[in-house]
């Protein structure tokens, strides 16, 4: 517990350093205390540049666990998004998020989020998290993409 | 000169006119200017080829991070306060870059070399404390100016300052609060006067007579010791009626407005600065009433500063002293002197090469006095004398524990007097059990700096619930990479008088993990009454001695020095650094 809340008080520190443009990360605020929770994080993850995804803005919440940074954290979408590989509950599945695969307790969170930013441009449909959008995606190409620039417009645009 | 070929200076002063006569670098168009932008143009007129470049701003600004201190081989200290210097200390040990301090006081010069592992750090030898003189001496007895200045600058305090100061005025403040909010500024000049000058003169009087009449067995001991001190003395009671407070001409100022500050005055006219000081200070610091701190150069606080020390000398029948000589007294200011200072230049750019072609186990604490009488140079070796629990360059993470009044103690008594004054923290992100409650620094948005600045007057425990369930605050420095723990301890009853400040802060040593984990325990307060280390630096008397300035250190690109040892490094492209 001391290890995680010492790597978290860590991350907030190195992000407040430095981070990627546009994208913003921070402990989530309990706004009757005004303390903000280190185990739970509120993010913004900018559409890539020359993506279908670009102009918009997606808010995620990142939760880490009690084992972090031995255990990856669950990075979860806010409201959900329509993408192959996010879960109908809004959970994006990546192999870096995975304990099993490619999870290494290294990874910043920095890394996590323009990680996750690829993924929204270059969805992986050799593991699909939503039956809907994974089937346009293989099927129908082009009105996958129109509901991509249509999410853009709508949810992309709230924040 | 000697090789530096990348210089960046920083420094937040401009130029006064009292600088001129030490400082080189400056001429009389440059007052007003800032200092790093003046040197930098000298230096760089003399020495076209030097790259040298100047901030204006304090070294603490968050700009000054660890990428811009990790830019430089070299670190040059020019600062004159102990605040700056920890600072700059801890963010060089946390980065393991070398640091050179250097200071003067008058005829005395300090050169010290820092560098993590190799020498002991500025903090791996506690300072001692600022000269204190006995309460007695400034509340009842005082015979020399200095002890009038240091109870004016009490009385500014418990008139118009934070109530959390330690003060043994605090009678006045209970008494006078009421007055002072009301506003009425003539009103609380003239009880303030009635009070300090006039009757607390006139009952030491009856005092005095009171031992006449009953002789020593009926007075209590302490009255019997300022009976005692007080029996040479010519005690002068002033009364505020038979002056004009209010005239129509201010006769201690001159044509321009000025106040005469280079002349001693009529007591008349320290009188009219009284309540003229008092009108000002109601008048235009109304918002920072309460929590107004003295500071030398403001005119208005000095000028307050300035009456009060002089009508109490005319009580007690001490020498009155011109406005100059009290600002300088007052601001604990020692005068420069440009030999000295050019001496430790010279010194220091002596260790800065023996750091940059790899002789650190040659670095020196070198002291020195250059007044004719006593010429002495003592230089030491100081690379034994590291302290393996220091808190800030051995990598013992120090616990603290806070013992805190809970219906009193507020998140600004947390930050403002434990964390920057007994830790000298910064920039200071607060957390506990998993929460963070406080942070700030530049980055921050606009509302999250508004949000923790709205936390700060509101009690740590009834407020903040901080402790509730975790005890344990996490303390970490956003500029310095300083961290600690702070085991937090609510007490209904923090008593007063042993604790003027409200709380009681104790170190608990956490062996590192090489040596055994008995914890040792020391208390914080008192601090520890060290005497003067071989390695000290000269300022630690005062918090505001002039030091080195920054056209006092650059000269050492002057310096006319050629060695085997400086030839060596002179083809290399060096970047050094200086913070003043
Ligand atoms: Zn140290």
């Amino acid at each position: 517990m001391d290890i995680t809340r010492e790597r978290l008080i860590q991350e907030r520190k190195n992000w407040r350093k430095e981070h990627p443009h546009g994208f913003i990360a921070k402990p989530c605020k309990d706004p009757k205390t005004g303390s903000s929770d280190l185990y739970e994080w509120d993010c913004l993850i900018p559409g890539k540049k020359g993506s279908d995804w670009e102009g918009g803005n997606f808010r995620l919440i990142i939760q880490f666990p009690e084992e972090y940074p031995n255990k990856p954290p669950k990075c979860v979408f806010k409201p959900v998004l329509f993408h192959p590989n996010i879960y109908p509950s809004g959970t994006v599945c990546l192999s870096i998020l995975n304990e099993d695969e490619d999870w290494k307790p290294s990874i910043s969170i920095a890394q996590i989020l323009l990680g996750i930013q690829e993924l929204l441009a270059n969805p992986n449909p050799s593991s699909p998290a939503q039956a809907d959008p994974y089937l346009m995606l293989t099927t129908k190409k082009k009105d996958y993409v129109q509901k991509v620039r249509e999410q853009v417009r709508t949810i992309g645009k709230k924040f | 000169m000697t090789g530096f070929k990348q210089i960046e200076v920083v420094d937040m002063d401009t130029i006064d006119i009292s600088n001129l006569n030490r400082q080189f670098l400056f001429t009389r168009e440059d007052v007003g200017k800032h200092k790093s932008e003046c040197a930098a143009k000298a230096i760089k007129r003399r020495f076209p080829a030097l790259n040298i470049k100047h901030y204006v701003g304090n070294i603490k600004d968050g700009r000054f991070d660890s990428d811009f201190f990790k830019s430089f081989d070299l670190i040059y200290n020019a600062l004159d306060n102990i605040d700056a210097r920890k600072h700059v200390n801890r963010v060089c040990i946390s980065l393991n870059r070398p640091l050179i301090d250097g200071g003067s006081t008058g005829y005395i010069g300090t050169t010290v070399s820092i560098l993590k592992d190799k020498t002991p750090c500025y903090e791996c030898i506690p300072k001692p404390t600022p000269k204190q003189f006995p309460v007695c001496t400034i509340r009842a007895t005082p015979d020399k100016m200095i002890h009038c200045i240091v109870w004016a600058k009490y009385l500014l305090n418990a008139l118009f300052g934070d109530q959390g100061e330690v003060n043994f005025l605090e009678d006045i403040r209970e008494e006078l609060s009421e007055v002072v909010k009301n506003g009425d500024y003539k009103a609380l000049a003239t009880k303030v006067f009635t009070k300090v000058f006039d009757e607390e003169i006139h009952s030491q009087l009856e005092l005095r007579n009171k031992k006449q009449e009953y002789g020593k067995s009926e007075l209590k001991e302490e009255e019997i010791k300022v009976i005692e001190m007080l029996r040479k003395k010519e005690l002068q009671p002033l009364d505020s009626t038979v002056f004009n407070t209010n005239p129509e001409e201010i006769k201690y100022e001159d044509k321009e407005g000025n106040r005469k500050d280079t002349e001693i005055w009529d007591i008349s006219l320290y009188v009219q600065l009284f309540y003229k000081s008092i009108e000002s200070i109601l008048t235009k610091y109304g918002d920072k009433v309460g929590h107004i701190e003295f500071d030398k150069d403001d005119e208005i606080l000095l000028g307050f500063i300035i009456a009060c020390s002089n009508l109490r000398a005319y009580n007690y029948n001490i020498a009155k002293e011109t406005g100059f000589k009290i600002k300088e007294m007052a601001g604990n200011i020692i005068p420069a002197i440009s030999s000295t200072n050019g001496i430790v230049a010279g010194m220091e750019v002596i260790e800065g090469l023996k750091i940059l072609s790899g002789q650190t186990s040659k670095l020196k604490a070198v002291t020195f006095s250059s007044k004719n009488a006593d010429r002495v140079i003592t230089s030491s070796d100081i690379t034994q004398e590291i302290n393996k629990n220091c808190q800030i360059c051995s990598n013992v993470k120090p616990l603290y524990k806070l013992t805190v009044d809970e219906e009193t103690f507020k998140l600004q008594d947390l930050i403002e007097k434990v964390l920057k004054k007994d830790l000298s923290i910064s920039s200071p992100t607060l957390e506990c059990g998993g929460k963070i409650f406080f942070e700030t620094g530049d980055d921050l948005d606009e509302d999250e700096i508004e949000e923790y600045e709205h936390k700060l007057p509101k009690l740590l425990k009834g407020d903040l619930n901080v402790g509730d369930k975790y005890n344990k605050i996490r303390v970490d420095d956003f500029l310095q990479d300083f961290t600690c723990d702070i085991e937090l301890h609510y007490s209904k009853v923090v008593n007063k008088d042993e604790n003027p400040q409200g709380y009681i802060f104790e170190i608990v040593v956490e062996g590192s993990q090489k040596q055994n984990p008995s914890k040792e325990e020391a208390k914080i307060v008192p601090e520890q009454d060290k005497s003067e280390p071989t390695y000290t630096c000269v300022d630690q008397n005062s918090d505001d001695v002039i030091i080195a300035d920054p056209a006092d250190i650059c000269q050492k690109t002057a310096v006319k020095r050629k060695s085997d040892e400086l030839e060596e490094i002179d083809h290399q492209a060096k970047r050094s650094k200086i913070t003043i």
